[in-house]
């Protein structure tokens, strides 16, 4: 019997064991059923005249181990093979409905899907040659293997045999050579960002022979495997074209494209055929049901409309606690809430937030535990550290300045920066959640410094532009993705720290550019980690930006759900091969 | 009749002229959509090949006359964020929209005007009154606070009607709801006004004397009250259809309303464009539906060939 088939099922009295970092299950909170908003009361007064009453919550937890074994890190040469586990136990639950609040996706195509639930789609849909386990890690899934020649330029990945794809054909090096040309010379190539690294460093794919294929970059290309798009079938491909192939995708996941309505759902059936039994879903069909109204995600819940519900905030959570079927799952530091100082973006412009002593104050006078109790009803924490710990090279030990308006004052008047007068900017997102208000309570902590900050909240649509285009001045909010952090330059390169940050562009800090260099082309996994330690260390030291909140995303889960995996900062269920229905 | 009909297409062609070009210049004037879709490490020539890809490296002018140009084809372009052609988009989520607001209008004018004459005709008495205080509750409300409740009472209590999405009647039965709640308040204050106005005038008077029966008389009153309620109720029907995206938002109906959310969210010009103009075509067909239903209720219309005030 496979360990899916066991989990470990804690009941609603009993206490909540520690959430350990990806360890998969149901991490119960206690939270006040009735918090003060009027809805709320009228929401009780509703239950007792309908009957259906919910008692209240206790913490429950409940562990399903499920990834596959022998893990070997990203960029090492080694290689392993997954070994597939025994099938799991059919569950009585045919279909589990997933919502969430947007797809904004025409398309479910494993490749060209872009925009707000990628993961979960691609997941569903597709295998990858590697994917990540429950710690971030990346393990060997449709390869085995792979060597990289002595000059890194030569990838050759070692194929998984007998994986039947949707259309019934084996997967094999020709499907990965076809997923590789349709990305470099594709249409709509340009306007992919996760695939810019892939169009401007690889140059061909060859087909050694049927489960080996080769991948040549022009430069050393360290994050080859992390950005490897995942296989389309192509024989299907090729007889059906581009057009219908994206209408209709087909690959190797566990899950088989059935229909998609545009903002209202897409559907899959059970790959019957799918090559890994111990991640074979053990129900049969999928719906993610597109329900933008948070209410009416928690009301899906409640009624069994819906057997997950992705994105609620601390105050839809409130609706939830109180039910005794249904269970609120928190995953830990899935967005990590910057505040960025934006001025040292121009080196010839003078300004006070140039002073280190400055930056310091600035964090040091937020009372950031308060907020994560209070703004975020305990939904998330105080990050130690400018890098997630899911980044390779994180510090563990690393602790932030504490709460301290006393110090502040002082290093403030030190550096002549009394009367501080500072612009901060916010948006809206759903990586971090209530910005704006956190922008204000952190210019209120400041006031309480003598430092007064101006708002300026703004819609992402006009937040970002103006972020990317050096448009704003002072201080500004920003999210990030922690997940997206599994690879260390990600947080140089592709975000905010560093010459060739996108978004700012915001230091000129040679030896942090230096240490990004030479993580762009190390290839070997132990030697990333000590760059990534290095640069993590140096963004703590300097705080181009300040590390002021790691929030949670919060998961209902419904009864028939026995229990799903995650990964580490990961703010969806599973894989959904990760999920085991009742 | 045909010059009145004439006259009212042509204003109408020219409000979807203005229409379009306000939409267009308000979409251009909140920003360059190309930066949203341009890769974060993305080269500048890749950024203007996006520019390019997306046709927003031409002069504005160029951009209006190519909008003007595709728009009288009846081509909507190419939606940036989905990929896709909007027109198709559009006419996909459009059913649903027009069953959820053609059902609203259909409970709120039934129920509007029912509420409205018995109102009018018990004025006074308790029916009056319960009808004046549900028509002060629709139009008083917002409509996503009826929303939540009526999802709360009958979809996670009593659990009669599902919460969300679409299927069967039973799923269209909340979102209509909600959505007729204000017309229908409307519709009633109005229905009781305009009667009560009938019931006073002479000729009402005399056929009560001459003992007509009262299902005869409600028939002649509701006729001589018909105009403004009429007027009203177009009003309300076109107002339906661009009005729904906050019930649709609640109730994860697949309407255009939706479209147009994540178009703005995503400043995609061309869905919020198409979206615009066809609510716009919508609203200004049902205008043009009920000025020529005038002259099927209003003989002074026909004989005249103008309208007359219809205001309440």
């Amino acid at each position: 019997m496979s360990e899916f088939d066991e989990p470990v099922i804690y009941e609603h009295d009993e206490s909540m064991p520690p959430i350990e970092p990806g360890t998969f299950g149901f991490a119960m909170s206690r939270r006040s059923f009735l918090y003060g908003s009027a809805s709320a009361a009228l929401a009780a007064f509703l239950a007792a005249c309908g009957g259906a009453n919910n008692a209240t919550e206790t913490p429950t937890v409940s562990n399903a181990p499920v990834t596959t074994a022998n893990a070997i890190p990203v960029g090492s040469s080694d290689s392993s093979t997954t070994t597939a586990s025994a099938a799991r136990t059919e569950a009585k639950t045919e279909t589990l409905t997933i919502g969430v609040s947007s797809l904004q996706e025409a398309y479910v195509d494993p490749n060209w899907a872009v925009g707000g639930l990628i993961f979960p789609l691609q997941w569903a849909i597709a295998d990858f040659l590697y994917f990540p386990d429950r710690d971030g890690k990346f393990q060997p899934t449709l390869a085995t293997g792979y060597t990289l020649s002595d000059d890194k330029l030569r990838w050759t990945f070692t194929l998984r045999p007998n994986v039947t794809m949707h259309d019934g054909t084996t997967f094999g090096a020709k499907d990965v050579k076809a997923t590789i040309e349709r990305i470099v010379s594709g249409p709509n190539a340009n306007d992919y960002a996760h695939y810019v690294a892939i169009k401007s460093n690889v140059t061909g794919a060859n087909v050694i022979d049927d489960l080996t294929v080769e991948i040549v970059t022009s430069k050393p290309m360290a994050t080859l495997v992390v950005d490897m798009p995942p296989p389309i079938a192509s024989d299907y491909y090729n007889q059906v074209g581009e057009a219908e192939f994206k209408k209709n995708p087909k690959s190797t996941g566990p899950w088989k494209f059935v229909s998609q309505e545009l903002n209202a759902n897409v559907k899959y059936e059970r790959h019957e055929e799918f090559w890994d039994p111990a991640r074979k879903p053990n129900w049969k069909k999928l719906v993610y049901a597109i329900v933008p109204d948070e209410s009416a995600r928690v009301a899906g819940i409640q009624t069994g409309a819906l057997d997950i519900a992705y994105g609620l905030t601390g105050a839809g959570a409130d609706g939830i606690t109180g039910s005794n079927d249904v269970k609120l799952v928190e995953i830990t530091e899935t967005g990590l809430g910057y505040c960025m100082m934006l001025d040292n973006v121009f080196p010839d412009e003078p300004s006070p937030l140039k002073d280190l002593r400055v930056r310091k104050a600035l964090l040091m006078a937020v009372d950031r535990e308060a907020i994560a109790k209070s703004l975020y009803k305990g939904y998330a924490t105080v990050p130690q550290s400018g890098t997630p710990k899911i980044t390779p090279g994180h510090n563990p030990d690393a602790k932030t300045l504490p709460y301290d308006p006393e110090g502040a004052k002082a290093l403030l008047a030190e550096a002549g920066a009394s009367d501080l007068e500072l612009q901060l900017s916010s948006y809206t997102t759903t990586t971090v959640p209530d910005m704006p208000k956190l922008a204000e309570t952190i210019a209120q902590y400041w006031a309480q410094v003598g430092v007064k900050a101006t708002l300026n909240a703004m819609e992402t649509a006009t937040y970002l532009p103006q972020w990317r285009n050096k448009q704003l001045r002072g201080a500004a909010m920003i999210a990030g993705p922690t997940y997206f952090y599994v690879e260390p330059t990600r947080l140089s390169v592709n975000s905010f720290f560093g010459s060739k940050a996108v978004y700012t562009t915001i230091v000129g800090d040679a030896e942090l550019d230096g240490i990004v260099e030479q993580t762009i082309v190390e290839t070997d996994f132990d030697k990333r980690a000590a760059l990534g330690r290095q640069q993590a260390d140096l963004i703590d030291e300097n705080l181009y930006g300040l590390p002021m909140i790691l929030t949670s995303s919060l998961i209902a889960v419904g009864p028939n759900v026995e229990s799903f995996g995650y990964i580490i900062s990961c703010p969806y269920a599973g894989p959904t091969s990760w999920i085991l229905a009742k | 009749m045909l010059r009145y009909i004439l006259a009212r297409l042509a204003q109408a062609i020219l409000v979807l002229f203005v229409v379009a070009t306000v939409v267009f210049a308000l979409s251009r004037a909140s920003g360059n959509a190309a930066d949203l879709f341009i890769p974060q490490d993305a080269t500048d020539e890749t950024k203007e090949l996006v520019r390019q890809n997306l046709g927003l490296d031409k002069p504005i002018h160029e951009q209006y006359v190519e909008y003007l140009t595709n728009l009288a084809q009846g081509d909507l372009g190419e939606s940036f964020a989905y990929r896709s052609d909007v027109r198709g988009l559009i006419l996909n989520a459009l059913p649903n929209t027009i069953q959820l607001g053609v059902t609203a209008f259909v409970i709120g004018s039934f129920f509007g005007v029912a509420m409205g004459v018995l109102s009018a005709l018990r004025q006074g008495t308790w029916v009056d009154t319960v009808g004046k205080a549900l028509a002060l509750v629709g139009q008083s409300v917002p409509q996503f606070f009826v929303g939540i409740l009526l999802v709360i009472a009958f979809a996670v209590n009593i659990q009669i009607f599902p919460p969300f999405g679409k299927g069967g009647i039973d799923h269209l039965i909340l979102p209509a709801v909600t959505l007729a709640a204000y017309p229908l308040a409307s519709l009633t204050r109005l229905t009781r006004s305009a009667v009560i106005e009938v019931l006073r005038k002479d000729h009402t008077l005399f056929e009560q004397a001459k003992g007509v029966s009262a299902a005869r008389l409600v028939a002649h009153t509701l006729r001589n009250a018909s105009l403004p309620i009429v007027t009203l109720a177009g009003i309300q029907l076109g107002g339906l259809f661009s009005g729904a995206v906050i019930v649709e938002q609640i109730f994860a109906w697949p309407g255009v309303g939706q479209l147009v959310i994540q178009g703005i969210s995503s400043r995609d010009y061309n869905v919020v464009q198409g979206v615009v103009l066809v609510n716009t075509m919508i609203f200004v067909l049902v205008l043009f539906v009920v000025d020529v239903s005038y002259g099927l209720l209003d003989p002074r219309v026909r004989r005249h060939g103008r309208g007359v005030a219809t205001g309440p």
